[in-house]
């Protein structure tokens, strides 16, 4: 039973102490407020609770779960007194939308689709060991070293590890990986008292339903009807390769994926009404996607030229998109440029070649083998259902709706962004072994598709996008 | 994985068997690991026949095919082509195979968070493109037929049309986790709480091995050098180093292939886990010595299992 009390309390803690935090960010009573508190709460309480045993640990305090608990249950408090503080009791309480009997009916159904869904994936994740292999080769192992000890000791290279005779310092292939998981691996192992790998997925699954209350809570906040949130949300939680990451838990993806999508739903609520809580919330989740995996750098490149674009007035994004256009025909038709750089060496960038200083050099050739690859995983296999078939129909039908609204047109051009980078990375470079073999490509892609839902419903009810403060004919 | 119904015929072509008596036997592997085997046919010089249609194991999902040449093979043998091929098409069987490709239960194993129902090899049409395609193609029907509307208007009719595009998919998708359940269940569940899950019968193997090493170890965390198979060798071999690694923590271990790593010295740890197969890297115990191409380490013989060995390095 206690293990039962600690489990719960593993989860709840840092969900209660995120929520608190995240109303304190967000007070204003709006639609779909309380599910857009939970969902990102749950999300920043877990990223919370990994950068606080990080602390913990570079304070060399030895392991322990409740003084861990005292810890985030203070935090809890602190985030409850400032939500206190910040309450807006002067806001109107906003009119909830009266569905006919047939949507209540639909909206039942949708539930109860979910809930089987969740049912089976939560039986799955309860059951299996650790399976996947980065999750019990590097998150995993890190985690139960910690565990072993009972303290936070450091991972280095192979080299170091020759070179030193410190018994605590340990190596792992993959040292070089963000940490937050196996911070969150600890976490549950605290809590259990053990290492029993069959719980430690508890975490993924718990992400599911809090991706689905944010992805929620700001549907209804962008505007969306009841029925078209819950469907959307519906339509988000169902997907297969996200199904499959909760079931066998361990990977960072899912993760980084929620973190992604929720700052770019974030990000258009900022720019459609200038709420500077949301922009903050989608500058937190954009920066935490690195936490996670090395790939949210990639991810949060793809903001900054959004940003940029939104900020610019007209005239300075026709020149700015002229002397884009012109730029790259002069690139290519110079074939490709060199530039040195002191101290550093040569940036290097030609349409066969590209050498980055410092990271290294990447050959740039066509691979259509990967190009069929990352197709058939996009439009042939299970991983997404019919997302992007709609996907090309709902942009290509909302052209002209996306060409007027400032907020959908920095999103759409966020998200084509990202799309871009992905094709140039598992089609020109050396990466398309990993579409070839579909092992990378469909993970990657995961990290947009809540974003692209979420795009997807803005583009459906873009009414309430034009209607935003921020938002102007172009 | 490929689904067996999807070829009905093998055909081998080789050369280099000294004596036409020699026997051809294709194996395959089901999902459930279990290997089925049937006898080619030696049809001269159109190379050797099976009929795999009429084989009762030839069903399902195949994973692996080996083949078994008996009898000795002149030097130069060579395997020149094995061709699996399809059954004679006809209506009937091409909607077979339909329904096959749409109901075929691939389950969830090490692959599946890279990947989720990867069409079988050459499918006739995916389930998620034939509904895709289908609601692309009402969509935009209705999109030409329903001009002068607003978005406002049309927005229920496309939603619905891609909702239940998706939800057919989700369907499939559901009974495909419903499918795995009871094997998740018989595979890792219903064991008692205090026994240690693995990850397979192969995992149970190096657990039990961890475990008798740990008890020749210190109880203290202690350095170790593991010394694993080579990258080449089979992926079961490459598992269990890594799975061995993982069972012995909290020990401090270095995995290297093969060989001690360069710029290892005897302080650098005082154990060393030499795992089968020993193909670089042995241990001579007459002279205590491990010892490798580019080297030799003192060392004493602690203990030796079914996996490995275990060594005291002598500084």
């Amino acid at each position: 039973m206690i293990i039962e009390l600690r489990l719960a309390l593993a989860l709840l803690l840092p969900w209660l102490a995120g929520t608190l935090w995240l109303w304190a960010l967000l007070p204003r009573h709006c639609r779909g407020a309380w599910p857009l508190r939970l969902g990102y709460g749950y999300l920043l309480g877990m990223l919370g609770t990994s950068l606080l045993l990080r602390a913990w640990g570079a304070l060399g305090w030895p392991l322990a779960f409740w003084p861990l608990s005292g810890a985030l249950l203070l935090l809890a408090v602190l985030g409850g007194l400032m939500a206190w503080q910040c309450r807006d009791l002067t806001a109107p309480l906003p009119a909830e939308d009266k569905p006919a009997p047939w949507q209540w009916g639909l909206l039942v159904l949708l539930g109860l689709l979910l809930l089987l869904r969740l049912q089976s994936l939560a039986q799955e994740n309860l059951w299996r060991p650790l399976t996947t292999w980065d999750a019990w080769t590097i998150w995993g192992l890190r985690a139960k070293v910690w565990l072993g000890l009972g303290q936070i000791v450091p991972f280095q290279d192979d080299t170091s590890w020759l070179q030193s005779r410190d018994p605590l310092l340990y190596t792992v292939e993959a040292w070089h990986y963000p940490a937050t998981l196996s911070f969150i691996d600890t976490w549950q192992g605290l809590a259990l008292g053990a290492w029993r790998e069959n719980r430690l997925g508890l975490p993924w699954l718990a992400l599911l339903p809090a991706l689905g209350l944010a992805f929620y809570g700001q549907a209804r906040h962008w505007g969306a009807p009841l029925l078209g949130s819950a469907l959307f949300t519906y339509l988000l939680l169902s997907l297969p390769l996200p199904n499959v990451h909760v079931a066998l838990a361990g990977y960072g993806d899912l993760w980084l994926a929620a973190c992604y999508g929720l700052a770019l739903a974030a990000f258009l609520q900022w720019r459609r009404e200038g709420e500077l809580g949301q922009a903050w919330l989608a500058l937190l989740l954009v920066l935490a996607g690195p936490l996670f995996k090395r790939e949210g750098w990639l991810w949060l490149l793809t903001f900054a030229p959004a940003l940029l674009w939104g900020v610019l007035s007209l005239r300075w994004r026709w020149c700015l998109g002229l002397g884009l256009i012109l730029g790259v025909a002069l690139w290519w038709l110079a074939g490709g440029f060199g530039l040195e750089l002191p101290g550093l060496g040569t940036l290097l960038l030609t349409p066969e070649r590209l050498r980055i200083p410092g990271l290294g050099e990447l050959q740039l050739r066509f691979d259509p083998l990967a190009l069929k690859a990352l197709l058939d995983g996009l439009f042939f296999a299970g991983n997404w259902h019919l997302l992007w078939f709609m996907a090309l129909f709902w942009v290509c039908a909302r052209s002209g709706t996306i060409a007027r609204c400032r907020a959908l047109w920095q999103g759409g051009a966020l998200l084509l962004l990202a799309l871009l980078m992905l094709l140039a990375l598992f089609i020109l470079t050396p990466a398309a072994a990993w579409a070839r073999d579909h092992t990378a490509v469909n993970r990657l892609f995961m990290h947009m598709v809540p974003a692209l839902l979420f795009y997807l419903l803005a583009l459906t009810w873009p009414a309430a996008a034009q209607s935003g403060a921020a938002s102007s004919p172009r | 994985y490929f689904p067996a119904a999807n070829y009905a015929r093998a055909r081998l072509h080789l050369t280099g068997l000294s004596a036409r008596a020699a026997s051809v036997r294709l194996h395959w592997q089901g999902r459930d690991e279990v290997w089925q085997e049937a006898a080619l046919q030696d049809a001269g010089a159109a190379g050797w026949h099976l009929e795999l249609a009429g084989q009762a194991g030839w069903q399902g999902p195949v994973r692996a095919l080996e083949l078994e040449l008996d009898g000795a093979p002149a030097e130069g043998a060579a395997l020149l082509r094995l061709e699996l091929l399809p059954p004679r098409p006809s209506a009937g069987l091409l909607l077979r195979q339909l329904w096959q490709e749409w109901w075929y239960f691939r389950g969830l194993d090490l692959s599946s968070p890279n990947v989720v129902l990867l069409p079988a090899d050459r499918p006739l049409l995916p389930s998620t493109l034939a509904l895709g395609l289908w609601a692309l193609g009402a969509g935009l029907c209705y999109w030409l037929l329903s001009r002068g509307q607003g978005w406002r208007q049309r927005r229920l009719p496309l939603l619905t049309l891609f909702a239940v595009g998706w939800l057919l998919q989700d369907g499939r998708w559901q009974w495909e986790l419903w499918r795995q359940l009871p094997l998740t269940y018989q595979a890792y569940a219903g064991r008692p709480a205090d026994q240690p899950l693995s990850l397979h019968a192969v995992d149970e193997r190096v657990r039990r091995f961890a475990v008798e090493l740990a008890r020749h170890l210190p109880s203290a965390p202690t350095r170790i050098l593991l010394i694993g198979p080579s990258p080449a060798d089979l992926a079961e071999a490459r598992f269990r180093a890594a799975r061995t690694r993982y069972h012995l923590v909290p020990h401090n271990t270095l995995f290297s292939f093969e060989r001690p790593p360069a710029g290892f010295t005897t302080d650098a740890a005082a154990y060393i886990v030499l795992l089968k197969p020993w193909r670089v890297t042995r241990y001579q115990a007459d002279a205590g010595q491990l010892v490798w191409p580019e080297g030799r380490l003192p060392a004493r013989l602690l203990w030796e299992g079914e996996l490995g060995l275990l060594l005291q390095v002598d500084t």
